[in-house]
C-alpha cells in the first residue's frame, strides 16, 4: 500500500480536491503511518496558529532586556618578555581588591554570571532557528500539480490569430533543400 | 592676449561639443535613431495594408514556408478567398501539411487580422525597433508592388515587404535573418482581385475560426499572476516586448503571452502542471540556450518543457537564435534550496496566520 507523502500536507492545508480529499481520508481510515503523521502535522499547525495569541513569559523578557546592557571589559592581552618561558606563570590575581560596598558587589558578581544566561539564550535562539528551518524545508515540497497535456493544435491557432497568420494545423517537415539557410 | 585666450576658449567648446553629437548619434539609443530614421508614408502604406485587406475582394493561393536552423523546409499551400463584409474562407492545400482543411474567419471577428501577418500593436513595435523605409519597386504574381523594408541600426535588411499598388493588399512578406537569409516567407503565387465565385465561397463546412481567447489580461492582473509566482516577463531578449497577453479560463487556465520586435513573434502558452510524457510523441529532445527542451520545427518553431510546476510552450515566427535566446530568458529546472525554503516558510506564515 502507498502512503500519502506529500499529499498529507495539502490534506492538512485543505488544498485537495473533492475528489483528492475523499481518497485521501478513505487512506487516512485505513492506514495508522499515515493517521499519525496527518495527526502530528495538524498539531503543529494548531501549536503555530497558537503562538499569536502566547506572550513570552516576564523571566524571558527580562532576560532579552539584559542582553542590552554594556558587559564586562575585555582581559588585558599578555605580552611575553623577552627570555620569557612559554609556559606561563601560575595565574595571579591582578585585580584589585574589592572595596566597593557589599551591595556594588553583588550587582559586579550578577554580571558575571551573565554570560551564562547569554549563551542559553543563543543556544536556543540557534535551535529555533534550526527547527524553524527544517520544518520550511519539511513544508516547502513541490505542491501537487496536475498532469498537462499542451494543445498544441489549439494555441497555433490561438498564436496565429495574435499575430495577423494564417492558422495552419500541424504540418510535416519537407525534404531538405540545397538553397535555404 | 585675451581675445586669443577666448578664442581657443571658443574653439575647444565646439570640438567638444561635436564629440558630444558623435557619441550620441553612434551610441545613442538606437531605438530612437530608427524612429527617427522611418518613412512615414511607409508606415501608412502598412497600416492600410491591413484594411485593405479588409475592404478588397480577392482570391489567391498563399505560399508559406519556413526553414529551421537545420536547413529544413516546412511549407503549406492556402486557398484564399475573401468577400468583404463577409469573411475570409481559407483552406489548407497538399504539400508538406499532413491536416489540410477549411477554415472561415469572420470580418466582424475581433480579431480579423487580414492576414498580413501583423497587428497594429506589432506596426507600433516594427517603428520603434526598426528603420521603416521605402525600398523601391519589385512584382509578385505579375503585380507591380511597392517595396518596404524595416531595416536594423546597422541598415540590413531585417523584413520585406511588397505591397499592391492597386489594391494595396500585402503580396509578399520575409523575414530575413543577420546574414539576409529568408527564415520565413509568405507570398502569393496568384492573387485575383475580384470577387470569388459563389462556388468557391459556398464549399462544404469549414471550421469556424473563434476570435482570440477572450480574457485579456490587463496590467493589474499580470502583476496579480506574478505576485502568485506565474513566471510573466515583460521583456524577452532581442528586444521581444510583451504585446498581448490572454487567458484560456478553465479547470487548468492557460496563459499565452505573445511578445515581438515588430517583425518575429514568440508566443509563450504557460500552464500549471507537470508535463505528461505521453505528448511529447512527434517531438525530440535538445540543447537549446544551454537548456534542455523539447522541440518540433513546423511552419512555426516550436519548444515544450515543464520547470518549477509550469509548463511552457513555445510557438515562433523568428529566427532561431532569437527563439534560443527568448527560451533561454524563461524559467528553467526545479526549485533549488533557498526557493524551498521560502515556500515553506511562506507556508508556516499562512498556518501561523489566523485570517488566512
Amino acid at each position: 500500500m502507498s502512503h500519502l507523502g506529500q499529499r498529507l500536507t495539502a490534506l492538512v492545508d485543505g488544498e485537495l480536491g473533492h475528489a483528492e480529499r475523499d481518497k485521501a481520508l478513505v487512506h487516512l481510515a485505513a492506514c495508522d503511518q499515515c493517521r499519525a503523521e496527518a495527526d502530528a502535522l495538524r498539531v503543529l499547525k494548531r501549536r503555530l496558529r497558537a503562538m499569536g495569541d502566547a506572550l513570552p513569559a516576564d523571566s524571558l523578557i527580562r532576560r532579552l532586556q539584559a542582553m542590552g546592557e554594556p558587559g564586562d571589559p575585555l582581559p588585558p592581552a599578555i605580552r611575553r618578555l623577552p627570555g620569557q618561558s612559554r609556559t606561563p606563570a601560575p595565574a595571579r590575581p591582578t585585580r584589585p581588591r574589592d572595596t566597593r560596598p557589599a551591595a556594588r558587589r553583588r550587582v559586579a558578581a550578577d554580571r558575571r554570571r551573565r554570560p551564562r544566561g547569554r549563551y542559553l539564550v543563543a543556544g536556543a535562539a540557534a535551535l529555533a532557528v534550526l527547527g524553524i528551518g527544517s520544518a520550511a524545508f519539511a513544508a516547502g515540497s513541490e505542491p501537487r500539480t496536475p498532469r498537462v497535456s499542451p494543445s498544441i493544435e489549439q494555441f497555433a491557432v490561438e498564436h496565429a490569430l495574435t499575430s495577423g497568420d494564417v492558422p495552419l494545423t500541424d504540418p510535416k517537415p519537407a525534404e531538405k533543400t540545397s538553397d535555404s539557410p | 592676449m585675451t581675445q586669443r585666450s577666448s578664442h581657443n576658449t571658443w574653439v575647444a567648446g565646439g570640438i567638444a561639443a561635436a564629440l558630444l553629437l558623435l557619441w550620441f548619434v553612434t551610441t545613442g539609443d538606437t531605438a530612437s535613431g530608427a524612429r527617427t530614421k522611418s518613412d512615414p508614408e511607409a508606415l501608412t502604406q502598412l497600416r492600410n495594408a491591413e484594411s485593405a485587406a479588409l475592404t478588397t475582394p480577392y482570391e489567391g493561393t498563399q505560399f508559406i514556408t519556413a526553414w529551421s536552423r537545420s536547413g529544413m523546409a516546412t511549407t503549406s499551400l492556402v486557398k484564399v478567398t475573401h468577400v468583404p463584409g463577409d469573411g475570409t474562407r481559407m483552406r489548407v492545400q497538399s504539400t508538406t501539411a499532413d491536416q489540410g482543411g477549411q477554415m472561415f474567419e469572420a470580418d466582424d471577428s475581433q480579431h480579423a487580422g487580414g492576414l498580413t501577418g501583423y497587428t497594429p500593436a506589432m506596426l507600433d513595435l516594427l517603428a520603434r525597433n526598426y528603420a521603416v523605409v521605402r525600398a523601391g519597386q519589385g512584382e509578385v504574381s505579375g503585380r507591380p508592388t511597392s517595396v518596404i523594408e524595416a531595416r536594423r541600426p546597422d541598415g540590413t535588411a531585417a523584413g520585406r515587404f511588397h505591397i499592391d499598388r492597386q489594391t494595396g493588399l500585402m503580396l509578399r512578406r520575409e523575414l530575413l535573418d543577420q546574414q539576409g537569409r529568408e527564415v520565413n516567407l509568405t507570398f502569393f503565387t496568384e492573387i485575383q482581385p475580384t470577387m470569388p465565385k459563389p462556388q468557391v465561397v459556398v464549399a462544404s463546412a469549414p471550421r469556424m475560426i473563434e476570435a482570440p481567447w477572450a480574457h485579456e489580461l490587463a496590467g493589474a492582473e499580470l502583476g496579480s499572476l506574478r505576485y502568485r509566482g506565474w513566471p510573466v516577463h515583460s521583456d524577452l531578449p532581442d528586444r521581444l516586448s510583451l504585446y498581448d497577453a490572454r487567458q484560456l479560463d478553465g479547470d487548468g487556465p492557460v496563459v499565452h503571452l505573445s511578445y515581438s520586435d515588430g517583425l518575429s513573434v514568440v508566443s509563450v502558452f504557460v500552464q500549471r502542471g507537470t508535463l505528461d510524457a505521453g505528448s511529447l510523441a512527434g517531438w525530440h529532445k535538445a540543447t537549446r540556450g544551454g537548456r534542455t527542451v523539447y522541440l518540433r520545427d513546423t511552419v512555426q518553431q516550436r519548444a515544450m518543457w515543464a520547470s518549477r510546476g509550469y509548463v511552457f510552450t513555445v510557438l515562433a515566427d523568428a529566427p532561431p537564435p532569437v527563439v534560443d535566446s527568448a527560451v533561454a530568458a524563461l524559467p528553467h529546472g526545479e526549485t533549488g534550496f533557498w526557493g524551498r525554503i521560502g515556500r515553506g516558510m511562506d507556508r508556516l506564515a499562512s498556518w501561523a496566520n489566523p485570517f488566512d
